[in-house]
């Protein structure tokens, strides 16, 4: 009689790696010797002190903050997370998040600095409301407009300096729902529901997904789907881009939809080694520009003339490909991952990661982690638009969509609490390096530096436990 | 049986097979072998030692029978805690992993229900308070595991049973493995066995599957080449009561036996341990059991008597 | 710029070797670990989502600070920060 063979359920898959694990830590090793009387010592070739972890039929909780600062008194963030994961005893997983984050400070508003005080002047109404929708925080006033009797907000912007709308606050509540299906011992389902929602912003997504293993459980592959709907409301309307930056009423909310696949392969390569390679495909349609975000028009001597509000397409399509590799060196677990990335606008970059898990004793760990980014400038970034020369249809100067380079170093260490309990706490240092004088700058402008971008410290402190 | 006068000096005897040599004794309260496929027999001699002296080694010092076992101090302690060397650290902690990985229906505290349920064939069954009052007795989730240390409540036992001998199979042939690498071996304890590979010729071992109703009739033949093979089932072992058949398999949830198990369930896996555990934790699932094989993906054969008909079913997956 | 420009090409360069050279190695065969070897990759460090929260974390600095995203997975910003 010869036996049928299939892929192997969750449990079973459970169970084969305790086994593997037991016979580590009982210590039957290939070198044993056979020997007479043989009270078999165990040897301890012990890779890891971690016993195989698998949640499942047990529910996970992973809770965390993360405090988030950048230099100069520009934006703090303040984001606690609480997730849970509950594991079916099939297989079946529910994930329940939930998000919130307040933000505080001030935000470049996209203006050149320059040699003498700029003042700055944004609706104070919402359209069709009476009520004030910005307080006079940050060093803005209210205003009312002789004559017209409209009232708008104004802040200044000291000489050489760079000029922020420090007015900003905002809260973000967000809600993640995720569910994913054992079809059978090789394939799975999942599907995802999400939403947040701040003062001036909706975000709703739904993404579905399916993975499939081969290859003795060897290679699997995926693919997901996302698709995403937001709506941008802000404080006082949608302004048209390139108009000129005032204290007049703006327009309707506007939205964007998101779509992006991505197709992936997981490998065991070794039994020290796991690889995963993603492409990821996006495209975006609709309103991406930054309603909030001015550009300053300036003259030959490069003094500003007057703030547009930027503009941006309505059209990005974004392409990815992404490396993960998960690698256990020693008793130490090194992740190394790469991207490379290209989209519409004429934004390249090329970011990798590295970090190590070391054990130290008593179930504590340190993981130093390091990370570089690369990126190319977006074909209509400017830093300034010139009063000489035709306004294009598309400009923004967000330093975002600038050439520069960010370096990230930090280190988490962990703390091993109980059996499935972890404490965490991780800091990180960032740092953007970009174009401070970009040749060309007219007149005084060469000596102001342009680059927005910032440097930010972060922490997290998280804990995590599973029971049953 | 073998109980505090287990000899520690190995006492098999090796005798020719067809292809090599056959070690054979008995420890465990069952026959155990050792089939190794070569000529050389000092070689075959040693290794059949070795296999003996570890399957002793592990029944010594796990058996519920002994006072001096692991086990045994254990039991005994009255509640305190009792600290345990790595190779028991490693087994419960793998103990406790399969509670939860089976929802406690794995449990190695459920041993007392013993004094209860005696499967032979008699109509002797158990009142619901009887039942109930060994409960608070049951359960690994009562018990305190930390630190290589482990306290029972007070009249809790535990054993291994679905663990030990498994284990023992899983053992020996790694070390008959690391000792003669180049030699196709089976260890087979009582039905629980695995072997090294193919057969010499690279062909598969022939094993059959003992008849569960005891007798010298075959359920059938498995041809396995690698891995391990375990069947769970006991025909003989049962209680009849107004018509009701109370099947040996109890379920440490309930103190009470599982309804409609098949007959028997042989798994083939990996390792001896996990066939062990996957066959008795389908037996558990009771009339679910093969929509459990199946879940899971298990190699398994099992056989069902319908209790209408009395038909029996062959089946493998 | 140019040169900036001729970084980005080479480090695409060598990340494309190193798919290539990975592919290759999926399809000579000699990777994978069998079941009973798999003690290593079902540890957690090794799970390529340990730490949800903190990989969502890092994604929404990076996503708000960068004009890149995506790539680990399909999730969106979900924020305003555009």
């Amino acid at each position: 009689m010869q036996l049928r063979s299939r892929g192997r359920g969750r449990l079973c898959r459970t169970l084969g790696l305790l086994t593997a694990n037991l016979f580590v830590v009982t210590g039957v090793q290939a070198q044993q010797a056979p020997s007479g009387s043989n009270e078999a010592t165990p040897s301890t070739e012990l890779v890891s002190d971690e016993a195989p972890q698998s949640d499942l039929g047990m529910t996970r909780i992973d809770t965390s903050v993360l405090f988030y600062q950048e230099d100069g008194g520009r934006v703090r963030t303040i984001e606690p997370v609480a997730l849970a994961t509950l594991n079916a005893d099939n297989g079946d997983i529910l994930t329940v998040k939930l998000t919130s984050d307040t933000l505080t400070g001030a935000t470049p508003n996209g203006a050149t600095p320059w040699t003498s005080t700029q003042t700055f002047t944004t609706p104070a109404h919402a359209p069709g409301t009476q009520s004030v929708v910005t307080g006079s925080s940050g060093g803005s006033k209210l205003v009312t407009i002789p004559g017209v009797g409209t009232i708008v907000r104004q802040y200044s912007t000291a000489p050489n300096q760079l000029p922020v709308d420090a007015g900003f606050r905002d809260q973000r509540e967000a809600i993640d729902l995720g569910y994913s299906s054992q079809l059978n011992a090789d394939t799975s389902l999942s599907g995802g529901l999400g939403g947040s929602v701040e003062r001036d912003y909706t975000s709703l997504t739904g993404s579905l997904g399916g993975a499939r293993d081969f290859n003795h459980k060897n290679t699997t592959l995926s693919a997901s789907f996302n698709f995403e709907y937001d709506l941008s409301r802000p404080y006082f309307g949608t302004p048209t881009p390139l108009t000129v930056m005032s204290g007049d009423p703006k327009g309707p909310s506007a939205s964007k939809r998101v779509y992006n696949v991505v197709l992936g392969v997981t490998q065991v390569m070794t039994r020290r080694w796991l690889l995963e390679l993603n492409y990821s495909y996006g495209s975006t349609q609709g309103y991406q520009t930054d309603p909030y975000l001015i550009i300053s028009v300036v003259d030959p001597t490069g003094a500003p003339l007057e703030y547009l509000y930027e503009s941006r397409p309505n059209t990005r399509t974004r392409e990815s490909v992404y490396m993960d590799n998960r690698i256990a060196v020693g008793p130490t677990f090194a992740d190394l991952t790469a991207r490379y990335y290209w989209d519409s606008w004429g934004i390249k970059s090329v970011t990798v990661g590295a970090s190590d898990r070391i054990p130290l004793i008593g179930g504590l760990y340190v993981e130093p982690e390091g990370r570089y980014y690369d990126q190319t400038a977006a074909s209509f970034f400017h830093n300034y638009l010139l009063s000489t020369q035709p306004i294009p249809t598309y400009a923004s100067s967000d330093s975002r969509l600038s050439k520069f380079s960010a370096v990230t170093a930090g280190a988490r260490i962990g703390l091993k609490v109980g059996s499935t309990g972890e404490l965490y706490l991780e800091g990180e240092r960032y740092i953007q390096t970009g174009v401070n004088h970009p040749a060309g700058a007219p007149g005084a402008l060469a000596m102001e530096n342009l680059f927005s971008g910032v440097s930010a410290t972060s922490f997290v402190l998280g804990y995590t436990f599973a029971f049953y | 049986m073998r109980r505090a006068s287990v000899s520690m000096t190995a006492t098999g005897v090796l005798s020719r097979i067809e292809g090599g040599y056959l070690h054979s004794f008995r420890a465990m309260a069952s026959p155990c072998e050792l089939r190794v496929l070569c000529d050389d027999e000092a070689l075959s001699a040693r290794l059949g030692r070795m296999v003996e002296n570890e399957a002793l080694r592990i029944e010594r010092k796990f058996s519920r029978y002994r006072d001096d076992s692991v086990i045994g101090r254990i039991n005994k302690a009255g509640g305190a805690a009792v600290e345990v060397d790595e190779e028991t650290a490693g087994l419960l902690d793998y103990a406790d992993r399969i509670y939860a990985l089976s929802g406690g229906r794995f449990d190695i505290t459920s041993g007392v229900l013993r004094r209860l349920w005696r499967f032979d064939g008699s109509d002797r069954i158990p009142s619901a308070a009887e039942v109930r009052s060994l409960l608070p007795l049951i359960g690994w989730r009562k018990v305190v595991w930390r630190d290589r240390r482990l306290a029972l409540r007070a009249g809790m036992e535990i054993d291994f049973g679905g663990l030990g001998k498994e284990y023992a199979v899983d053992r020996c042939l790694l070390m008959v493995q690391a000792a003669a690498p180049a030699t196709p071996a089976l260890v087979n304890f009582g039905g629980d066995l695995r072997v090294s590979g193919p057969r010499a010729d690279g062909s598969r071992w022939r094993v059959a599957i003992e008849s569960v109703d005891g007798g010298q009739t075959y359920e059938g033949w498995l041809e396995i080449a690698s891995g391990a093979l375990t069947t769970s089932g006991d025909a003989r072992r049962f209680l009849l009561k107004d018509g009701i058949r109370y099947s040996h398999i109890l379920d440490p949830r309930t103190g009470w036996p599982v309804r409609d198990p098949p007959r028997s369930v042989t798994v083939a896996a990996a390792t001896c341990l996990e066939a062990g555990l996957l066959s008795s934790l389908a037996m558990m699932h009771g009339r679910d059991a093969e929509a459990f094989l199946a879940r899971e993906g298990v190699k398994a054969w099992w056989v069902r008597d319908d209790a209408a008909t009395g038909a029996v079913t062959k089946n493998a997956s | 710029m140019k040169d900036k420009q001729k970084q980005l090409e080479v480090m695409k360069q060598i990340l494309l070797y190193a798919v290539g050279g990975v592919l290759a190695f999926m399809v000579s065969g000699c990777m994978g670990a069998a079941a009973w070897d798999r003690d290593l990759l079902a540890q957690r460090p090794m799970s390529l989502n340990a730490y949800p929260n903190l990989a969502a974390f890092h994604d929404h600095i990076y996503f708000s600070k960068e004009g890149s995203s995506g790539g680990r997975t399909t999730d969106g910003g979900g924020c305003g920060c555009n």
